[in-house]
C-alpha cells in the first residue's frame, strides 16, 4: 500500500494548492485500453469480464498514470445483451473503435406524462421500446431482467478487482467515488439529443425545468451514499468524493446554464464540500464562459479537468484557487511523433506546472486506436514523472 | 393471492426480478436495481 499511499498523498497536496512531489497524472484512457490487444477483437473483449480484466489491467495499469476514472461504466455489452439492446454502439474491431448512436427515448410530446409519473414512464415507455427482451410475455421480460442485474453485478465485480489490482500493483487511485451526471446532462445525451433540448429550451422552458426537477432526486443513487454523513470510507479511498461531469451542457451558453444545470450541481457539491469531500470536476468540450461560477467553490476544494480549454489561460485565471487539469493536445498525440508528443509536454510544463495546482492527463478522452499509441503514452507519462518533478528541473 | 404474472405492471415485474437476488440483502438487491435503472437512462 506505499505507493498507494504515496499516490494520495500526491493528490491531496496538488488539491490543497501545496507543492506536490511532482505533478499528478490522470488517465483519460476511456474505450482505448480496449483497442490494443494483440489477442482478441475488441468485440470480444467487451463481451468477456477475464478479457476485459487483463487488457484494461495491461494498458491502464502500465502506462505509467497515478489515477483513473473509468474502469467499467461504458460498454457494458453483457448487460446489453442480456436485456436485448443493440444498434446503441457500433464495434469496429478492424479500424479499433465503439461508436456510441445518439439516441432519443423522450420525444417533445411526452413531457406531461413523464413529468406526470417518472417512474412508470421509463418502465412502460422508455425501457420497453428499448429493450427487446422486455417485448414478450412478462415471464419473459422478468428472466431477462433477472440475468440483466446478475450482469450488472459482475460488471460491478469487474470494476472491485480492477481497482484492487491497480491499487496493489501500480499505486493507482480512482479519481472519484460517488458520481454526479447533472440531470440536464442526461437530457441532451439520452433523452431529447442535442438538438430537441435546445428547440425545448426555447419552445417551453418551464417544462424543460420540470423535467430537471424529476431526475435531480434520482439521480441521486450514483452519489447520495457517497457523499452522506455516514458513508463507510472506501477501502481504497478516493482522490475526491464526488465526481461532477458536465458532457453535454457545456454546449449551452452561461444564462443556459446558469438556470438548467448550474442549481444541481451547486446544491449537491455545496452538500459534498459541506460533509468534507473534495470535487472532480470533468469538463469536456470548451467551458472557459463558465469560469465565473467554477470561481464560486471554495478554494483548494476542486479539480477542474478541461478538454478544450486554453490551460494557460486557465492557470491564470484558477491559480491560488482551485487544481486545474489538462494535458497533450489530440491532435499531437495522435499525429505527431514520440519526440514531438515528448516536447509538447515539456513546454506545457514550463508554462502551467510551476507552484503546482496543476495535473496532466491526456487533452481528450481517449476511445479510437488513432488517439495515439501506447509507446507515446508511455513516453510522455515518463516525461511527466521526470521532468514534472517539483524539486529538480522545474 | 398472488398476482398473474402477465398482470403485473413492468415496475412490478422489475421488482420480482430483483427480489430474486436472494444471495443479496434486500437494501442492496433496491440500490442495484435503482442503478441499473439509473445507469440505463445514461448509457
Amino acid at each position: 500500500m506505499k505507493k498507494y499511499e504515496e499516490t494520495k498523498k500526491l493528490f491531496d497536496d496538488v488539491i490543497t494548492l501545496k507543492e506536490p512531489e511532482r505533478v499528478p497524472i490522470v488517465s483519460n484512457l476511456w474505450t482505448w485500453p480496449l483497442v490494443w490487444s494483440d489477442k482478441y477483437p475488441l468485440s470480444e473483449i467487451v463481451r468477456d469480464n477475464d478479457k476485459y480484466y487483463d487488457e484494461f489491467y495491461e494498458h491502464v495499469g502500465n502506462t505509467g498514470h497515478d489515477a483513473y476514472i473509468d474502469t467499467t461504466t461504458r460498454n457494458a455489452m453483457r448487460i446489453y445483451d442480456a436485456i436485448g439492446i443493440s444498434g446503441d454502439y457500433v464495434i469496429d474491431d478492424d479500424k479499433g473503435f465503439i461508436n456510441h448512436v445518439e439516441k432519443v427515448l423522450l420525444e417533445s410530446s411526452e413531457y406531461d406524462e413523464f413529468i406526470d409519473d417518472p417512474q412508470t414512464f421509463i418502465y412502460d415507455k422508455i425501457f420497453t421500446r428499448r429493450m427487446k427482451a422486455l417485448q414478450g410475455s412478462k415471464a419473459e421480460a422478468k428472466e431477462a431482467i433477472r440475468i440483466a442485474l446478475i450482469e450488472f453485478l459482475g460488471t460491478l465485480e469487474l470494476g472491485r478487482k480492477l481497482e484492487e489490482s491497480l491499487a496493489n500493483d501500480f499505486g493507482m487511485i480512482k479519481a472519484y467515488n460517488g458520481s454526479l451526471i447533472p440531470s440536464m446532462d442526461l437530457i441532451i445525451n439520452n433523452m431529447r439529443g442535442l438538438k430537441g433540448t435546445m428547440m425545448d429550451m426555447r419552445r417551453f422552458p418551464d417544462k424543460l425545468d420540470a423535467l430537471v426537477a424529476k431526475l435531480n432526486p434520482m439521480n441521486e443513487v450514483f452519489y447520495g451514499q457517497s457523499i452522506s454523513k455516514d458513508a463507510p470510507l472506501p477501502v481504497y479511498p478516493t482522490a475526491t468524493g464526488l465526481g461532477c461531469s458536465i458532457i453535454g451542457s457545456y454546449l449551452l451558453n452561461k444564462k443556459q446554464f446558469e438556470r438548467f444545470c448550474w442549481p444541481e450541481i451547486k446544491r449537491v457539491t455545496n452538500l459534498a464540500i459541506a460533509q468534507g469531500h473534495n470535487i472532480y470536476m470533468f469538463c469536456e468540450g470548451n467551458t472557459d464562459h463558465l469560469y465565473d461560477l467554477f470561481l464560486q467553490f471554495p478554494k483548494g476544494r476542486v479539480i477542474f479537468q478541461f478538454e478544450n480549454n486554453d490551460l494557460r489561460e486557465a492557470k491564470k485565471v484558477f491559480e491560488g484557487h482551485n487544481t486545474i487539469c489538462g494535458g497533450i493536445s489530440s491532435s499531437i498525440l495522435s499525429d505527431g511523433t514520440v519526440q514531438e508528443c515528448i516536447d509538447s509536454t515539456k513546454a506545457l510544463l514550463d508554462d502551467v506546472a510551476p507552484g503546482g495546482g496543476f495535473i496532466f492527463t491526456e487533452g481528450k478522452m481517449m476511445s479510437y486506436r488513432n488517439d495515439g499509441s501506447p509507446e507515446k503514452i508511455k513516453a510522455v507519462n515518463k516525461t511527466v514523472r521526470e521532468y514534472g518533478r517539483y524539486k529538480g528541473v522545474i | 393471492m398472488e398476482k398473474n404474472m402477465e398482470e403485473m405492471s413492468y415496475a412490478e415485474i422489475w421488482d420480482s426480478a430483483k427480489d430474486e437476488l436472494i444471495f443479496l440483502e434486500p437494501a442492496v438487491r433496491d440500490i442495484i436495481k435503482d442503478s441499473f435503472v439509473f445507469l440505463f437512462l445514461l448509457i
